[in-house]
């Protein structure tokens, strides 16, 4: 072979040109369409541009090429000398352009691996936040399930807590230190009887009768940290004394200082009156006892002495010395004798009637024969009766006897004054199916230390010889046996206020059936036929 | 690229080494044939008119690892 043909290298290189065209254009299509997906990826931006310039390049060169190859085929040889400089520089440019997007590729590469790693490594942090993050989230939705089983039991609780507090019959409260009650609840309030609503700044010195108990009950708290089963006394809101048990709980802050106190107290003013009652009662049981016996052992001698001083007396003439000496011992043996009477009557030995009785009638009895000496001693009667009073079944002499010792005592009690009031009233309790009647005076009352004493037998205020100290002591023993009761009050406690004197209340019980008529019992029947 | 650089930049050098009086064409540029005896500088300048089978596979290629590229992308394949 001498000679090779160029024909083969020229149909390669116009045919090479065209394909590299499009070769070129369809590599830039997908760079695009992959730029076009994920724009943030570096890779997809070096190949887009790669290809952009790699089109350029290719576009250049293969034209450079058809151009050359055409002309030089239609023999514009000399054309082709003067742009082949042009072509061949522009392609040497664009070739270095994509010469430097190559290396820009291997330096961002670089940078790009550099963020990826980075990327990677906060991809794993990510994953392990994610994963923290889940944890967490099933740790609060556990911490929550926690708080809200929590806050049921704190609310049911506090509900109980706070229930008990407000329905419990006795007083709770709580002071600060200052003693000043910060919070009390609704039977504190009524046992002291303040408003709830009105509630003033109110303290333990308010509430306390005797500061020297205000003194131990703080002594004993801060000292102790407690308070157990204290007696003491609170003022009402209205003045009144109320006997409460008080127990009390110190309450220390975080550097052990009494910061405060819970209490409870307890009314026993109800109780305690009726233990007074009570044991009253039984004294005046016993002594009504020792009165019986005595008044029976005294009673028999007490008769021979009189039948003795009688049968002298027929023996010696009444002008006699003897005889005059005589009747002093048969008037104070019949004195002896009543007092033995009525030693009897407090001990509920005598014998008595049972009638029905309308205690008006039986009150205006009283007047009628009290009434004269009241307006001598200028005293001012007041009658208060209701009209349609139920009889009640009782003797009726016995008790005229009672109410003329109250009217008595009253008159006594306001003569040194001079006069006063008296009134009588008697009004019918339907609920408690019994009749009261009320003698109030306005004079000088009992003094509270003689109080427990009145009801005793031969207890008496008076100077000697103007009472037996007797009187009440018969009443009491006459109302008992009627199943009444007799309640003192004095100073008397209104609506309005304290009054001066005395108030003796007398109760009787209306028996069930009020129409059965009730005329004369066995006792009054054989003390007749006696 | 490198390679098609070489041969590119090469084929350009002998165009000026290979003398004129190499080639003959008589009945035009399309006729022409370059004429022996066959030196090796002859033989390399031949060989870089072919240029085009090596730079027209490699831009195949491109062509095909865009479309992989492409295609894996929209699976949601790692790339």
């Amino acid at each position: 072979m001498t000679s090779l043909p160029m024909l083969p290298a020229i149909i390669v290189d116009m045919a090479g040109s065209f394909i590299i065209i499009v070769l070129s254009f369809l590599s830039l299509r997908y760079a695009w369409l992959l730029i076009r997906r994920q724009p943030e990826n570096f890779l997809w931006g070096f190949l887009f541009y790669f290809c952009l310039t790699l089109v350029c390049f290719s576009v250049s060169r293969a034209l450079g090429h058809l151009l050359k190859q055409l002309l030089l085929i239609f023999n514009y040889t000399e054309q082709w000398h003067i742009l082949a400089p042009y072509t061949g520089g522009f392609n040497t440019l664009l070739m270095i352009s994509l010469a430097a997007v190559s290396i820009y590729y291997h330096k961002g590469i670089e940078g790009y691996r550099a963020i990826q790693k980075k990327a990677g490594s906060l991809k794993i942090a990510n994953e392990q936040l994610e994963v923290s993050t889940d944890k967490l989230l099933k740790l609060n939705k556990n911490l929550e399930k926690i708080v809200e089983t929590r806050t049921k039991k704190l609310s049911t609780s506090e509900k109980k807590f706070r229930n008990f507090f407000t329905n419990s019959k006795d007083m709770v409260y709580f002071c600060d230190s200052t003693t000043r009650i910060g919070t009390m609840n609704p039977a504190g309030f009524e046992m002291l009887g303040y408003s709830m609503q009105q509630t003033p700044e109110l303290g333990l010195k308010d509430i306390f009768h005797n500061p020297e108990d205000l003194e131990k009950y703080t002594e004993a708290l801060t000292t102790e940290g407690f308070v157990e089963d204290m007696e003491v006394e609170f003022v009402r809101a209205e003045g009144t004394v109320i006997y409460v048990l008080l127990s009390a709980t110190a309450l220390f802050d975080e550097d052990r200082k009494f910061s405060g106190c819970e209490g409870i107290a307890k009314d026993l003013t109800r109780v305690r009156t009726m233990m007074k009652q009570l044991a009253s009662s039984e004294k005046m049981a016993s002594v009504g006892q020792m009165a019986a016996g005595v008044a029976h052992e005294i009673n028999t001698p007490l008769g021979v002495i009189l039948g003795y001083a009688q049968l002298m007396m027929d023996d010696f003439g009444p002008e006699s010395e003897e005889g005059k000496n005589l009747e002093v011992v048969e008037r104070q043996a019949r004195a002896c004798r009543k007092i033995v009477a009525d030693l009897l009557k407090f001990s509920r030995q005598s014998e008595s009637a049972r009638e029905n009785i309308l205690l008006n009638e039986v009150l205006e009895d009283v007047l009628a024969v009290t009434e004269h000496s009241l307006n001598l001693d200028h005293i001012q009667v007041w009658r208060d009766f209701d009209e349609d009073l139920p009889t009640i079944v009782g003797d009726p002499e016995k008790l005229c006897q009672v109410f003329v010792n109250f009217v008595n005592n009253a008159r006594h009690a306001m003569e040194e004054q001079g006069g006063g009031d008296l009134f009588l009233s008697c009004h019918y309790e339907k609920e408690r199916g019994q009749v009261a009647v009320t003698i109030r005076d306005t004079g000088h009352g009992i003094p509270r230390n003689v109080m427990p004493q009145i009801f005793d037998p031969f207890f008496t205020t008076k100077s000697v010889g103007k009472g037996t100290g007797l009187g009440l002591s018969v009443s009491y023993g006459i109302i008992k046996e009627h199943g009444g009761v007799i309640e003192v009050e004095s100073p008397v406690q209104t609506e309005d206020g304290e009054l001066k004197g005395t108030a003796l209340r007398v109760k009787l019980p209306v028996p069930l059936l009020e129409s059965a008529a009730v005329t004369n019992d066995n006792h009054r029947e054989k003390s007749k036929q006696s | 690229m490198i390679l098609w650089n070489v041969v590119a930049f090469t084929g350009h050098s002998l165009d000026t080494l290979v003398d004129s009086a190499s080639f003959t064409n008589d009945a035009g540029y399309l006729s022409t044939r370059l004429e022996g005896p066959f030196t090796s500088l002859k033989i390399w300048y031949y060989f870089t008119k072919l240029d085009h089978l090596f730079s027209v596979p490699a831009l195949f290629f491109l062509y095909l690892g865009m479309k992989a590229l492409y295609r894996n992308t929209m699976e949601g394949k790692e790339v």
